[in-house]
């Protein structure tokens, strides 16, 4: 049969309900007036503090001229630097970081692949590089007068990203020595940290920067791979950037002058002690300013991303204050927040001295939004991420290649501890109405893959990208070594050691034995964490060994992980049988008392902890019994097992009850009940739950 | 409002497709609770991180995940069928007037069987019509930002509801041939020619997966406290359901009565 029929009317409630969504605009807000800029770049001499006499080895007068449509850089630097090493140079290494992106066989590209953190670059090439056309050295003729230049002869290693200078005189320790440098760097498209795109360009690691002259006269220069960063001396700069009229330009340190002649512009920055340079371009920057305890924070953005920065400003401003308190006041007047625009996303994420690039925060749909997805840390954790950088390897210039764990693992620690400041101890970052997110389950999560893959205490190589491991060991790893030593040995003894490492070694190169060797005179070598049993005075008392603690977590792959092997409730022990009289005669020989018999011994408790990795750290221990008496002991974790009786049956144990082991990622079997007894699990019912729902949804939502 | 009122007046059917529903979901889920509580086996999550609990149980036991996901498809696969048969039958249900005589069990059991394959057929040919859709208007709308192009396609999805409803009518009163193409592509130009029923219908179908939603992130927000809600809100699901089908008779040409169905 024909199916009946209806009037018909045109489909246009379609077209009209995309017109209507379509016109709903970006809301830009409105800048506000913008904060003057400050006249110097450090602060005051006593927030500063002493800077050391050997610290300041650089001297930089630099000028780059952008040719845009190029993405290239016409520069040149005059560069003074002194010997601090104990003995005379006739070499100089430089990096050239630059040439990294220079071919598909560079140490770098070789590593990479043309990808960085889920950024590919283009195949179309956008190769980037650096060619240095002279080097030469301003002889000096005494009393200020500048002598003649001389020509060096200088190479590229065997990896193109370092090349060695050749002195033609020998430079004796605490002279000083002037280089003029000329050099053409070709920005690739931007798809690890720098580079253009569109008309944004992220100008960092552009020009020759010399390695680091260690005391006993040896240079760290090492070959720029995958994950090695950076590492320089300290130093002033004076930059002059000659870049089209139109672009808005941030940069390290101050702005210190801008003359507009035709289409150009010539822009003046001064920064000092700072071991990098880096600056961004864009012609559509707005620019969002305020003042915060003294500190220009400057954050330049595109429309489309301006919503967001009072998110930002909020985030930068805990951290500032939060750092401060902890490890010491930050010491120049700006910070400048660059917002890589869509398309730029490679760019995001990356800190150099008083600037650094953020990423965008997540803003929820609808649907999102409805499901009750909430997350604390997208954008805004990458802000306080960035800015801890300007302590963790700004302010102590670890070197990255080395002991990358000393600024991107101590960072993340610092990064928590900003969290803390804000949001209370292990606070969730992102949830699911109950269901949560905290920042230990993050350490936690990372470890299932990572925990014994390598020590944390390698150089940037060990983890390659066909071997990983990077983010979970040399980030989160080491935040979970030293939030795990905070919750063992106390927050305010942890948090006052962890500061006489930052005050002390600011404008420094410390290592990673300056921060052990800290930590352990803060923190005591032995560290009561408690006495055996609570409860009872007189019993032992538990030591946390830092050092050796240090050593397991940084230098070896042990693993945390306890379990409650076994509880068991069992009949005490009575007088049945046989026993000698005081004369020696064997007397009674009675039966044993049925359980439930008058005069029956009763149930004894018993708990056995097994301690199933090989990391050796001490540990709290929950028992409950059955009248419910709660019982707290905390074990050296020595041996292999530990077993506690009670003289009542055990109900249910748990170690770490307070989860102070953030380096444990097996907790599935810290918490036991005693056999026999019913309860639940914790898991089964409401993932049963959740799953019996979502069935229940798409049969119903499929069906009628 | 009369499609409410026939709805409303076959509650004892409603009860039971939901019973059933319900009987479906559970078996499922305690396939699930038994698994983790056999891995579990005395052991206790030991803290509130229930989320870092299940990714720790299910790197150590990745087989939950697919326990989990075979759950799912299966009630998916379980809902489509189950109304794919159960469609015809509660069409004839909704089709007698209340002042008909009742179905004997006999008749409606006859009756039932007679357009069960003709309503399966036209299933058929909708699931793949629906693919179609979603993939042609999936491509007209893919240049529209998200926030435009995902309702679209939602509205086309229900659009096709809408039709798969025409078709099973025109089957089950009609007599329509279900194993025809043409009788699914007529489920099409009716609701093009019923476009304010067809709007009602297509109201009436978000409806059901609103409430179905709602009830789903209650329990999501709730971390699994809310299955009673969920369940509850099934049994919304299940009426709406009854209510689009009940509209959905409004173009049939007459009403069938008791023993003249086919
Ligand atoms: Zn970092």
């Amino acid at each position: 049969m024909p199916m009946p029929t209806g009037r018909a009317t045109p489909p246009l409630a379609f077209a009209w309900a995309v017109a209507v969504l379509s016109a709903c605009a970006i809301d830009v807000p409105q800048p506000p007036a913008a904060v003057p800029e400050p006249t110097a770049a450090l602060r005051s001499s006593e927030i500063v503090g002493t800077i050391p006499a050997s610290a300041r080895v650089l001297e930089w007068d630099l000028h780059a001229r952008l040719d845009e449509p190029a993405h290239r850089i016409d520069g040149r630097a005059r560069m003074r630097w002194r010997n601090t090493s104990r003995v005379s140079i006739d070499r100089m290494p430089f990096h050239l970081y630059m040439n990294g992106f220079r071919a598909e066989d560079t140490a770098w590209m070789r590593d990479s692949r043309g990808e960085h953190r889920g950024h590919k670059a283009r195949d179309r090439g956008g190769w980037g590089y650096i060619d240095v056309t002279s080097v030469s050295r301003r002889g000096d003729l005494g009393a200020g007068r500048e002598g003649d230049l001389a020509p060096l002869v200088f190479q590229e290693g065997a990896d193109p990203s370092v090349m060695e200078v050749a002195l033609d005189r020998p430079i004796a320790p605490g002279e000083s020595v002037e280089f003029e440098i000329e050099f053409v760097t070709q920005l690739p498209e931007v798809f690890a940290r720098t580079g253009h795109s569109g008309r944004f360009h992220m100008v960092g690691q552009w020009y020759p920067k010399p390695g680091v002259l260690h005391p006993d006269g040896t240079w760290r220069t090492h070959t720029f791979t995958y994950h090695t960063e950076f590492y320089a001396d300290f130093g002033d700069y004076t930059v002059e950037l000659d870049v089209p009229a139109d672009m808005v330009v941030g940069a390290t340190g101050i702005q210190t002058s801008v003359v507009v002649e035709a289409d150009r512009k010539r822009v003046g920055f001064a920064a000092e002690m700072v071991h990098d340079f880096a600056w961004a371009a864009d012609p559509g920057f707005l620019e969002y300013t305020a003042a915060h305890d003294g500190v220009k924070i400057r954050q330049l953005m595109l429309a489309e991303h301006a919503a967001t920065h009072q998110a930002h400003l909020d985030a930068q401003i805990v951290a500032l204050d939060s750092m401060q308190r902890r490890f010491g006041s930050y010491p120049w007047t700006t910070i400048t927040i660059v917002h890589p625009p869509t398309g730029a996303e490679g760019a995001g994420g990356m800190e150099y001295p008083t600037l650094f690039t953020t990423s965008p925060v997540y803003q929820p749909n609808a649907a999102m939004a409805l499901l009750g997805v909430e997350e604390r840390v997208s954008g805004v954790f990458t802000t306080v991420h960035e800015f801890g950088h300007q302590y963790f390897q700004g302010l102590l210039a670890s070197d990255e290649y080395t002991q990358p764990w000393l600024d991107e693992g101590m960072n993340t620690t610092s990064n928590s501890l900003v969290l803390e400041d804000r949001d209370g101890p292990d606070a969730w970052l992102a949830r699911v109405g109950r269901l949560s997110l905290h920042g230990s389950d993050f350490v936690r999560m990372s470890q299932h893959d990572s925990a014994t893959l390598q020590i944390i205490d390698g150089n940037a190589d060990t983890f390659a990208p066909e071997v990983g491991g990077y983010g979970g060991t040399v980030y989160r790893k080491t935040a979970g070594v030293m939030l795990t030593l905070r919750n063992l040995v106390g927050a305010e003894a942890f948090d006052a050691a962890l500061r006489s490492y930052t005050v002390s070694f600011r404008f420094g190169h410390p290592t990673g034995a300056d921060l052990e060797r800290a930590l352990r005179d803060g923190l005591a070598d032995a560290v009561v964490i408690a006495r055996q049993d609570p409860d009872q005075a007189g019993t032992g008392d538990i030591t946390l060994d830092v050092a050796e603690f240090l050593e397991q977590g940084l230098r070896t792959t042990h693993v945390v992980d306890f379990r409650i092997h076994a509880i068991v409730n069992r009949r005490g022990l009575g007088q049945a049988g046989w026993h000698r009289n005081a004369s020696g005669v064997l007397v009674g020989g009675d039966p044993p008392v049925a359980v439930d018999a008058e005069g029956a011994p009763g149930t004894e408790g018993i708990v056995v902890i097994h301690r199933a990795g090989d990391f050796v750290v001490p540990v709290e221990i929950e028992v409950v019994l059955d009248d419910e008496t709660v019982v707290r002991r905390t074990w050296s974790g020595r041996s292999r097992t530990h077993t506690l009786h009670f003289d009542r049956p055990v109900a249910w144990a748990r170690v770490d009850p307070a989860g102070k082991l953030w380096l444990e990622h097996h907790r599935l079997d810290n918490h036991r009940v005693a056999p026999g007894l019913v309860g639940e699990d914790g898991l089964s019912e409401p993932v049963g739950d959740l799953v019996e729902s979502a069935a229940l949804a798409l049969l119903v939502g499929v069906g009628p | 409002m009369a499609a409410l009122r026939r709805a409303s007046r076959a509650w004892r059917w409603v009860v039971c497709i939901w019973l059933a529903e319900l009987l479906t979901a559970t078996l499922g889920g305690y396939g699930i609770r038994s698994h983790i509580a056999a891995v579990m086996d005395g052991f206790v999550l030991p803290d509130d991180h229930l989320l870092y609990g299940l990714v720790e149980f299910t790197h150590a036991h990745p087989q939950l995940v697919i326990s989990i996901v075979v759950t799912l498809a299966t009630s998916t696969l379980l809902g489509f069928l189950l109304w794919t048969v159960l469609a015809p039958l509660v069409l004839l249900r909704l089709g007698r007037d209340a002042d008909a005589p009742a179905w004997t069990a006999t008749a409606l059991g006859g009756a039932w069987l007679g357009s069960l394959g003709g309503a399966v057929a036209t299933s058929a040919w909708h699931l793949g019509l629906r693919i179609v859709v979603v993939i042609i208007a999936g491509q007209a709308v893919a240049s529209l930002p998200g926030s435009i192009g995902l309702p679209l396609v939602i509205v086309f999805v229900l659009a096709s509801t809408c039709a798969l409803d025409f078709s099973r009518v025109a089957v089950v009163t009609g007599g329509a041939r279900g194993a025809s193409p043409r009788t699914a592509i007529d489920g099409y130009a009716v609701a093009l020619r019923r476009p304010l029923l067809m709007l009602a219908m297509a109201a009436v179908a978000g409806a059901q997966w609103l409430v179905v939603a709602a009830g789903l992130v209650a329990v999501l927000r709730t971390g699994g406290d809310a299955l009673a809600l969920m369940r509850a809100c099934a049994a919304g699901a299940t009426l709406l359901g009854f209510f689009r089908l009940a509209l959905a008779l409004s173009v049939r040409p007459a009403a069938p009565t008791a023993g003249d169905a086919d």
